[in-house]
């Protein structure tokens, strides 16, 4: 589990800083579908 | 103590109830809270077992608590001494741990009742990890989920988001018993009563055989 939540794994720690990330979060307050660039 | 956490105790047996309306949704601050809760409980040595459950009738837990999140709060911050929830990194935490699910389980919630030893569920409660749709990932139950249900069910959950009822969840194994709503609580106790008769060493011994099992398999997959 450390190692996943310490981002130790690259995809993971790519994900956590990633534009699709905060398009996630903010499609989903802005009640709207997401458009997901895969970066 | 604040209010989103209330705890009581009766006899050797300790009840967490989450109560953060609407949705029991958990922030930082909560969440160390309830880290700091169930480590008192762990070391305390005249309570034997917890039950956690959350009030109200809709909601088990929402998990992340997507508000704080919007205001700011980072995915991957400080959850506190237990991790998310308080008890699925707490360290040797060696009492058991029933989950009384009263309503929804999603997202961390469902997280947060897989790291109780013991699901029970009420009639109308219903699960998923809609993490990949807000465009995340559900990092506990990606490590869990395969290993406790079906490995292909498990990925599918993870990859669509979609809801299941406990019809479902209790085909897949996921939960132990489905209760009448009225009657969670009781049977809950009931549960943990007779747990907290038992030997708390065997109890101790169990939950650090699994857990150490749990990590070695970890480690090795790891180093791959």
């Amino acid at each position: 589990m450390e190692k996943v939540t310490s981002r130790q794994l690259k995809t993971v720690d790519k994900l956590y800083s990633s534009e699709d990330q905060l398009e996630g979060a903010r499609a989903f307050s802005e009640k709207r579908p997401p458009v997901w660039k895969g970066k | 103590m604040t209010t989103s956490i209330k705890t009581t105790i009766s006899g050797s047996i300790l009840e967490v109830t989450l109560d953060r309306p609407k949705a029991n949704a958990i922030d930082l601050k909560t969440s160390k809270i309830m880290g700091e809760v169930f480590a008192k409980f762990r070391d305390d040595p005249n309570l034997r077992v917890a039950i956690l459950t959350s009030s109200g009738d809709k909601f088990f837990c929402a998990g992340w608590d997507l508000k704080a999140a919007a205001d700011g709060e980072a995915v991957d911050g400080d959850y506190g001494v237990g991790g998310f929830g308080g008890i699925q990194e707490l360290p040797n935490l060696n009492k058991p741990i029933i989950a009384a699910v009263n309503g929804i389980a999603c997202g961390g919630g469902l997280e947060l009742a897989m790291s109780a030893d013991i699901i029970i569920a009420s009639e109308d409660a219903t699960f998923a990890l809609p993490e990949i749709l807000s465009g995340t990932v559900a990092d506990a139950a990606s490590i869990k989920l395969p290993k406790r249900i079906p490995h292909h069910i498990a990925m599918e959950l993870l990859f669509t988001g979609r809801w299941f009822d406990v019809n479902e969840a209790y085909k897949w194994g996921l939960i132990n018993e489905i209760v009448p709503k009225k009657d969670l609580l009781s049977r809950a106790r009931k549960l943990a009563e007779t747990l907290a008769s038992g030997p708390p060493l065997v109890y101790a011994a169990i939950k650090e055989i699994v857990r150490e099992a749990e990590n070695q398999d970890f480690q090795k997959q790891w180093k791959r």
